[in-house]
């Protein structure tokens, strides 16, 4: 195809736009809920990860040592480290322990341990994990080791957090699905509106002998413009949305704001993938919904 | 040059429209297909144009075979010819010269051929001074001469008119045939 009409076709399509403004503005606006939609959605579904990963980032394990020597702790700290899923290990000594309680008690700490002339505190080890759902194998294999006394884990409190995840990860991608098929069917449906409208049109340059894709080129065009308009509107709408949401939801004292205390996942780390994900399903919705729907009046 | 030999169509609901028809048209000749309505008058013009197959016969338009044409190379037959409806079939969102233009248009033809082309032929069906209205301003009459330019502008073997002048008053119909015949003179099939 020449360039002059690839230029020609292009501007019939920026032409339709206006010719046909009631069903553009009407596909813009529907494009921009459905995306809104599906954005949200997912900036709640990462904020709760969010939360979520930061609790779990608190999954410390403490150790509790039975009275043994230097050896064998060094021993044990080996053992500890060459586990699976143990991320990191820490030493804790009972003289440790003493100060770092002192320090919690003040004034009054001199007085209260001033009577004894031996800590009663036993060492420990502090352990993270990578992979929180595999703890139980973990606490498994820590406790076949010789010298614990016991393990405080925060076990139960992790259960329900992984069951939860869970919950919400089969819940938001049902939801999004449902979402990206429900606005599927609307666009199409709008555009298919727009296209009926002129399916006379598509006949007679079907007579006078233009190929299909010379009929579909500009509706083509068409779509791809409304839909990167409706890209652009929704960023916009999301970045000062978002942000103003997120300073709502922060001052409230609400769950809300205990999810908070996690911190929101800030609206400049998401703007711009958010928007790029926006401007790119935007612009092949727009251009394949127009292009499927004309598809059914080019056999004439 | 159009040519059937023993086409028959039947309609899926039964409607019987062609039965056995048999016909020549050759280069330069002005023919007319004359019939009731319902005599399958416009079942002959989709045929030609292939908007429709047949149940049985054989079809040559301009050198196709429609048989063998496919139908989405059907386009190439449809550059072959002209045609003037009874209801003009204009875009109604393109003015005159961009109706006139898109069939040059969509066949890629160079752009200083088609600035030249339109208003030429434009201007031989007398409305040099319409170029920029939209089919909607323009009479019956006007918008058929409209139609006749886009026949016209691809220089096309044949030209077909399916009741050309049956929207039209009677003076408005005669000046169409008028300048249906002076086209014909000029080299081209009609068929009306």
């Amino acid at each position: 195809m020449k360039l002059s009409s690839m230029n020609y076709l292009f501007r019939q399509g920026m032409k339709n736009i206006w010719t046909n403004r009631i069903m553009s503005v009407a596909s813009f606006c529907i494009l921009v809920v459905s995306l809104l939609l599906v954005g949200f959605m997912m900036l709640f579904v990462a904020n709760i990860n969010q939360f979520v990963g930061g609790i779990e980032n608190k999954n410390e394990v403490i150790i509790y040592l039975e009275d043994v020597d230097d050896v064998q702790i060094a021993g044990m700290e080996n053992e500890l480290k060459a586990m699976d899923n143990v991320s990191s290990v820490s030493f804790f000594s009972k003289d440790e322990a003493l100060e770092e309680m002192k320090k919690g008690m003040g004034s009054e700490a001199d007085d209260l341990f001033g009577y004894l002339d031996d800590n009663p505190l036993p060492d420990a080890f502090r352990i993270r994990v990578d992979d929180i759902d595999k703890i139980s194998g973990t606490l498994m294999a820590i406790n076949k080791l010789d010298g614990i006394d016991s393990i405080k884990s925060p076990t139960d409190f992790i259960n329900i957090l992984t069951g939860l995840k869970r919950f919400i990860g089969v819940i938001s991608a049902v939801v999004l699905a449902a979402l990206i098929v429900v606005s599927l069917v609307i666009i199409s449906n709008a555009s298919r509106a727009s296209v009926d409208i002129r399916k006379r049109e598509i006949a007679i340059m079907k007579l006078v002998g233009a190929t299909n894709t010379f009929i579909k080129v500009p509706f083509f065009v068409e779509g791809m413009f409304i839909g990167i308009l409706a890209g652009v509107a929704a960023s916009v709408i999301t970045a000062l949305g978002y942000s103003e949401l997120v300073k709502v939801l922060s001052q409230d004292m609400t769950f809300w704001s205990i999810m908070s205390i996690n911190g929101f996942i800030p609206m400049q780390s998401v703007i711009w993938p958010l928007a790029f994900g926006y401007l790119v399903v935007g612009t092949v919705i727009g251009a394949l919904g127009t292009v499927m729907s004309t598809s059914k009046y080019l056999k004439v | 040059m159009v040519e059937l030999r023993n086409v028959s169509v039947t309609y899926s609901n039964g409607v019987d429209a062609l039965h056995d028809v048999t016909l020549k048209i050759n280069d330069g000749e002005f023919a007319f297909v004359v019939g009731k309505s319902g005599a399958g008058k416009s079942t002959l013009i989709k045929l030609l144009l292939k908007e429709i197959s047949p149940n049985s016969g054989k079809i040559t338009v301009n050198g196709f075979d429609l048989e063998k044409l496919r139908k989405s190379k059907a386009h190439k037959l449809r550059r072959t010819i002209g045609f003037v409806f009874q209801d003009f079939k204009l875009i109604n969102t393109m003015n005159v010269y961009d109706n006139v233009a898109f069939v040059l248009r969509s066949i890629d033809a160079p752009l200083k051929y088609i600035r030249n082309r339109v208003p030429y032929v434009i201007s031989l069906v007398g409305l040099k001074d319409r170029v920029r209205s939209y089919p909607n301003e323009l009479s019956g009459g006007e918008q058929q001469r409209v139609a006749l330019a886009r026949a016209l502008v691809n220089d096309p073997q044949l030209i077909i008119a399916d009741e050309p002048t049956g929207n039209l008053d009677p003076n408005t119909s005669v000046e169409i045939i008028e300048l249906l015949k002076a086209i014909n003179n000029n080299g081209h099939d009609g068929n009306a």
